[in-house]
């Protein structure tokens, strides 16, 4: 099997981008799974909705609205080069960006999900007992709901490592930048490259299935931890 | 002193206290299931986000308006139902979570004195599958205590222990109060469970309250005969003659009973349906325990053909439940004198 030095650079750029997206994706969605998970404010519903869109919307529906928001006319685009930065269509953070809405969903649903299997006890005796809500996180919510933490972090890894419609909308084929391993198997396959296609596919198809085992075993035991 | 006037609005009632309770001995909460004892406890400890009004705990304000001191400031100790345990530490580290977050010039209690007041020594190598619900209790009191609080807050600590677990519980209960000199407050649906411990009983309804007091005279209140009216005997000295029989005095008068187990408390639990009345002292009788008593009032109990007599015996009072056919044939009048025979007695 022979790979070549772009296929080298798309690799480390889909690495790069599924790390940072899964670090970005954990703070964000955290607290935003924790507020989904007590609340009882009616804008609960409208707040999951948006949260769950990415899951139903083709990919080029959201890649075309972050097209437009995120490029040098769009509200967010012109605001950055207002502030002397540059618009984000067609770099490496405007596909970060892009990631993180996408996969959104696949990070909340679980941590949503363990906070409510957890329920308000062990938080508020922790309280009760004198933990603050910082100590409370690390030494309660954490290793409570640690299954809920791998699941987030592993599904937002293997559905960005999956991601290409929303990537090719917003950032082209760039090589370096926003040419990502599903684009180049893309272009390889434009180019009758049909050797290179099958050796990147042949790797993804083993990454997405170690990914998902991880995934289930990291369900099942959780689950053996809570009985 | 704990000042209250609380509002919170719950789906089925809306709970309006205004009141003060004392900081000394143990408070009890009672009421049926769904009146409001735990949201009103959970209020007290800061676990309910939407209550307004103000908490005031002797000269510290825990809640103005709808600014609220955290939990975690408050300083309480709290026994939540069934005896929570954290399920990813081991019994040793559930004891001592509260204790390593507590700063050491607050620490009053230590592990050590803890350990051996609630005889949790040989509970700290068990697996918590391998613990009881009654061990289950008296871990999580511990872990509590530990804390050092000002307050301890226990919801329903009898609530789903049989009675050999709450036979264990109860006298660790009276222990700690006795000796550490923390106020609790404690909630329970079960009048029986609480007269052993209470000095103050707190009675709710539909979220308000009805009434609140020192215990032996709120239980003489019509309100308290729902729960099957009951009094509560304060002996001043025990003695045991031999090895079966105990001896209580109570003022000048002397009560006997069968020696079970003997705490040096002398708290007596008197059900009204166990006292007899008659005009002359009984001699041919098989009952021991005779007082002379004096008639203070009548209030009606829950069948229409009975009714409780108020009785005063020492000074503290006492309930009778008799028929009004009795009442109507010994001509039982305010300020009589007259002898109560107490068939059955509970020793606390």
């Amino acid at each position: 099997m022979y790979l070549s030095p772009a296929d080298y650079q798309a690799i480390w750029l889909t690495l790069k981008l599924c790390s940072l997206t899964t670090v970005l994706l954990l703070i964000v969605a955290t607290p935003l799974a924790w507020w989904l998970a007590r609340t009882s404010s009616k804008s609960r519903i409208v707040i999951q909705a948006i949260v769950a869109l990415p899951l139903v919307l083709p990919p080029t529906v959201l890649g075309f609205y972050l097209l437009l928001l995120l490029g040098p006319n769009g509200a967010i685009g012109s605001t950055l080069e207002l502030m002397g930065f540059s618009h984000l269509a067609f770099s490496f953070s405007g596909i970060v960006v892009a990631s993180v809405c996408y996969s959104l969903p696949f990070a909340v649903q679980p941590l949503m999900q363990s906070f409510q299997d957890m329920g308000p006890l062990p938080n508020e005796l922790a309280a009760s007992l004198g933990a603050g809500s910082l100590d409370r996180f690390f030494s309660i919510t954490l290793p409570l709901c640690r299954g809920g933490f791998i699941v987030a972090a592993t599904l937002s890894f293997a559905h960005t490592l999956g991601e290409f419609g929303v990537i090719l909308m917003l950032g082209g084929s760039i090589p370096g930048e926003t040419r990502v391993l599903s684009i180049l198997i893309y272009d390889h396959t434009e180019a009758m490259n049909y050797a290179a296609a099958h050796t990147l596919s042949i790797g993804m198809l083993v990454a997405a299935f170690v990914v998902l085992s991880i995934v289930y075993s990291a369900q099942r035991r959780f689950a053996q931890v809570v009985a | 002193m704990i000042t209250l006037q609380l509002q919170l609005v719950r789906q089925h009632f809306d709970l309006n206290i205004n009141t003060t309770l004392p900081t000394t001995g143990i408070t009890a909460i009672v009421g049926r299931s769904g009146c409001g004892k735990t949201s009103l406890l959970r209020a007290i400890a800061g676990l309910e986000p939407n209550c307004q009004g103000l908490i005031q705990f002797n000269n510290q304000s825990w809640l103005t308006g709808t600014v609220a001191l955290p939990v975690e400031k408050r300083r309480i100790g709290m026994v939540f139902q069934q005896a929570f345990l954290l399920p990813h530490l081991s019994t040793e580290q559930n004891l001592l979570y509260g204790f390593n977050r507590t700063r050491k010039q607050q620490r009053t209690l230590t592990p050590e004195l803890i350990i051996a007041m609630l005889d949790l020594k040989p509970l700290l190598g068990l697996k918590q599958h391998q613990l009881s619900g009654g061990q289950r209790q008296r871990l999580a009191l511990g872990r509590a205590l530990l804390t050092s609080p000002q307050l301890l807050l226990l919801d329903e600590p009898f609530a789903g222990l049989d009675q050999q677990s709450k036979a264990e519980i109860l006298p660790f209960l009276h222990r700690i109060s006795q000796q550490t000199k923390i106020p609790m407050l404690l909630v329970s649906h079960q009048l029986d469970d609480i007269v052993q411990l209470a000095d103050h009983i707190v009675l709710l309804q539909q979220g308000q309250l009805v009434t609140q007091g020192p215990l032996q005279q709120q239980l003489s209140l019509q309100a308290f005969s729902a729960f099957g009216a009951m009094s509560v005997l304060h002996c001043h000295t025990a003695t045991s003659n031999d090895d079966t029989l105990l001896t209580l005095q109570l003022g000048k008068q002397q009560l006997m009973l069968p020696y079970q187990y003997f705490n040096g408390a002398c708290r007596l639990r008197v059900q009204a349906k166990d006292v007899a009345i008659s005009l002359e002292p009984l001699v041919n009788s098989s009952v021991n325990n005779q007082l002379q008593a004096t008639v203070c009032g009548f209030t009606s109990a829950s069948h229409p053909a009975e009714s409780i007599v108020q009785l005063q015996v020492e000074g503290q009072p006492l309930q009778a439940l008799v028929t009004n056919r009795s009442t109507e044939r010994l001509r039982l009048k305010a300020d009589m004198t007259v002898y109560v025979q107490i068939k059955a007695v509970a020793i606390y």
